[in-house]
């Protein structure tokens, strides 16, 4: 039996534990170089785009990064990887069909990433829900209601579904109904609840509480009393001014408007 | 002496205070200070009124309480400037006519601090109410006031608990510029107090210039009174600001 070089010995020995050394290398290279590009794609988006777009490119990136590094790990431990790849071909078809909500999740997503109809700590309506946005997130939004529940909205609901952002603008404006008779004074009722907005320490100044005439109803007339409050002071106009203008107008002897039906009484002789 | 000076308060007594419309009882006992406050609706007196008061639980209605916890016997008073800006609106608008200037003055409320030792409280004057200055998407929240813009220093009524404000107000475009308001950076101000006691901020100098929209805020020349509270927030040197509203509505 011939016998083998020592060398030869050695890179036979030492062969297949260089290919493990080179694929353990790769697979930390994949690790740490997908963390620093994800960083710092993260850190150049963020402030252009905001931190929830941010973090998404960030993840993607470094799950590509990871994801090419690991194939060329495997390929050199001697890995066929276009079985793998026709493996996952066919359980990519498979996977699409029983994810397609998800992925339609995912898809807007993103969409309301780049759109950026709200933000994290705004105030929103969707539907008959409205919270403060806790968390958006890839496959779904995450609200906290007023009365302290957590509420999930896939994210495809979201984007089907009109958003009302109720906290992105400094000012907003309350807009009371106030029906009065219809003999009352109007030039009088006008100026009451004008002052009566006035006299509230959350009113703004300017722009200036407005008394819009919506028209004659059954109650009688319908004034509109229209003023405005800072978003942080809102629930205090919307519970204080009812009860000024209605004080107001009680002061000055003006009643409020109440269902009226006239009902004609025709007796047998006059038909 | 100024209204501003230490404020001693023995074991046991009241003093009662009235700046503007604002009425202030500080009562001590057992090392604990009842700040009670409340805004009157009487018209705004020119002096102010700093007397013993007959110690009483009862403060009647309106009045708000905080109390503190202090060792000492003096209460500290100063002056404050507004923790927002102030949007100062004449009774009636005035027209500065072009490459034109105009120097009126402005007499802002400030706010008044009570200290005992760490508990502070900080008031203003007089009630104020708040208003936005811009557009319904941006803006500044501010304070409004009404007052009569006087052109002349004499010519304005002085009152120790109101900071006199001259603002200038250069005109350098080709079309007159109606004034409506204007909006004074009280925050950004240091507050100064002159030999007789009347309290000022420094000139405002607000300048318009041809096709712009928006006005260039400066300071004018430094006052040499001392300083009696310094500015809370700070202001960029040279800002550009929109200072008249008339301008931009």
């Amino acid at each position: 039996m011939p016998e083998t070089p020592p060398t030869d010995a050695l890179v036979a020995l030492l062969g297949p534990a260089t290919d493990w050394v080179i694929a353990a290398s790769l697979g930390v290279s994949g690790l740490v170089l997908g963390a620093v590009a994800g960083r710092l794609a993260e850190r150049m988006i963020t402030p252009a785009a905001g931190s929830a777009l941010g973090l998404l490119v960030r993840r993607v990136l470094f799950w590509t990064v990871l994801g090419l590094f690991v194939a060329s790990a495997l390929s050199e431990v001697g890995v066929d990887l276009s079985v793998l790849l026709g493996a996952a071909g066919v359980f990519t078809v498979a996977i699409g069909f029983a994810s397609q909500t998800s992925a339609s999740n995912i898809i807007s997503g993103v969409f309301l990433l780049i759109e950026r109809p709200f933000a994290v700590g705004d105030v929103i309506r969707l539907g008959t829900t409205q919270g403060e946005v806790l968390s958006i997130d890839l496959l779904s939004v995450k609200l906290r209601t007023f009365d302290n529940l957590y509420v999930r909205v896939p994210n495809e609901t979201v984007m089907k579904s009109e958003i009302v952002n109720v906290s992105r603008f400094p000012i907003r404006r309350f807009d009371l109904l106030v029906p009065v008779a219809r003999d009352a004074p109007l030039d009088e009722v006008r100026a009451l609840l004008i002052a009566a907005a006035d006299e509230s320490e959350v009113v703004l100044d300017e722009p200036r509480p407005i008394v819009i005439f919506n028209g004659f109803t059954e109650m009688g007339m319908e004034l509109q009393l229209s003023a405005w409050a800072t978003q942080d002071s809102f629930l205090q106009l919307r519970n204080s001014l009812p009860e000024r203008a209605a004080a107001a107008l009680a002061g000055a002897g003006i009643a409020t408007g109440a269902p009226q039906r006239v009902v004609r009484m025709v007796s047998e002789r006059e038909k | 002496m100024p209204w501003w000076s230490p404020l001693d308060i023995p074991e046991g007594h009241e003093r009662a205070l009235q700046l503007g419309t604002l009425a202030v009882r500080v009562a001590r006992r057992d090392n604990l200070y009842r700040l009670a406050w409340r805004h009157l609706d009487t018209p705004e007196p020119i002096d102010v009124h700093i007397g013993e008061a007959t110690q009483t639980e009862d403060l009647g209605e309106g009045y708000e309480v905080l109390r503190i916890a202090a060792r000492g016997s003096t209460l500290a008073l100063s002056p404050r400037v507004a923790p927002r800006p102030i949007v100062a609106r004449p009774d009636v608008p005035f027209t500065v006519s072009p490459q034109a200037e105009v120097r009126v003055y402005v007499n802002t409320p400030i706010w008044v601090s009570l200290r005992a030792e760490r508990g502070l409280k900080l008031l203003p004057v007089v009630s104020v109410k708040p208003t936005w200055f811009g557009t319904n998407r941006e803006g500044v929240p501010c304070f409004a006031m009404r007052t009569h813009l006087r052109l002349s220093e004499s010519e304005v009524q002085r009152r120790p608990h109101r900071a006199l404000a001259p603002v200038r107000i250069v005109n350098e475009g080709d079309d007159p510029l109606v004034v409506d308001r204007v909006r004074i950076p009280a925050p950004s101000l240091p507050i100064h107090a002159d030999a007789e006691g009347q309290l000022w901020l420094p000139e405002i100098v607000l300048t318009r210039r041809e096709g712009q929209e928006e006005a260039r805020l400066s300071l004018g020349d430094r006052r040499k009174d001392p300083v009696l509270a310094e500015p809370s927030e700070p202001m960029a040197d040279h800002a550009v600001v929109r200072a008249f509203n008339s301008i931009f509505r």
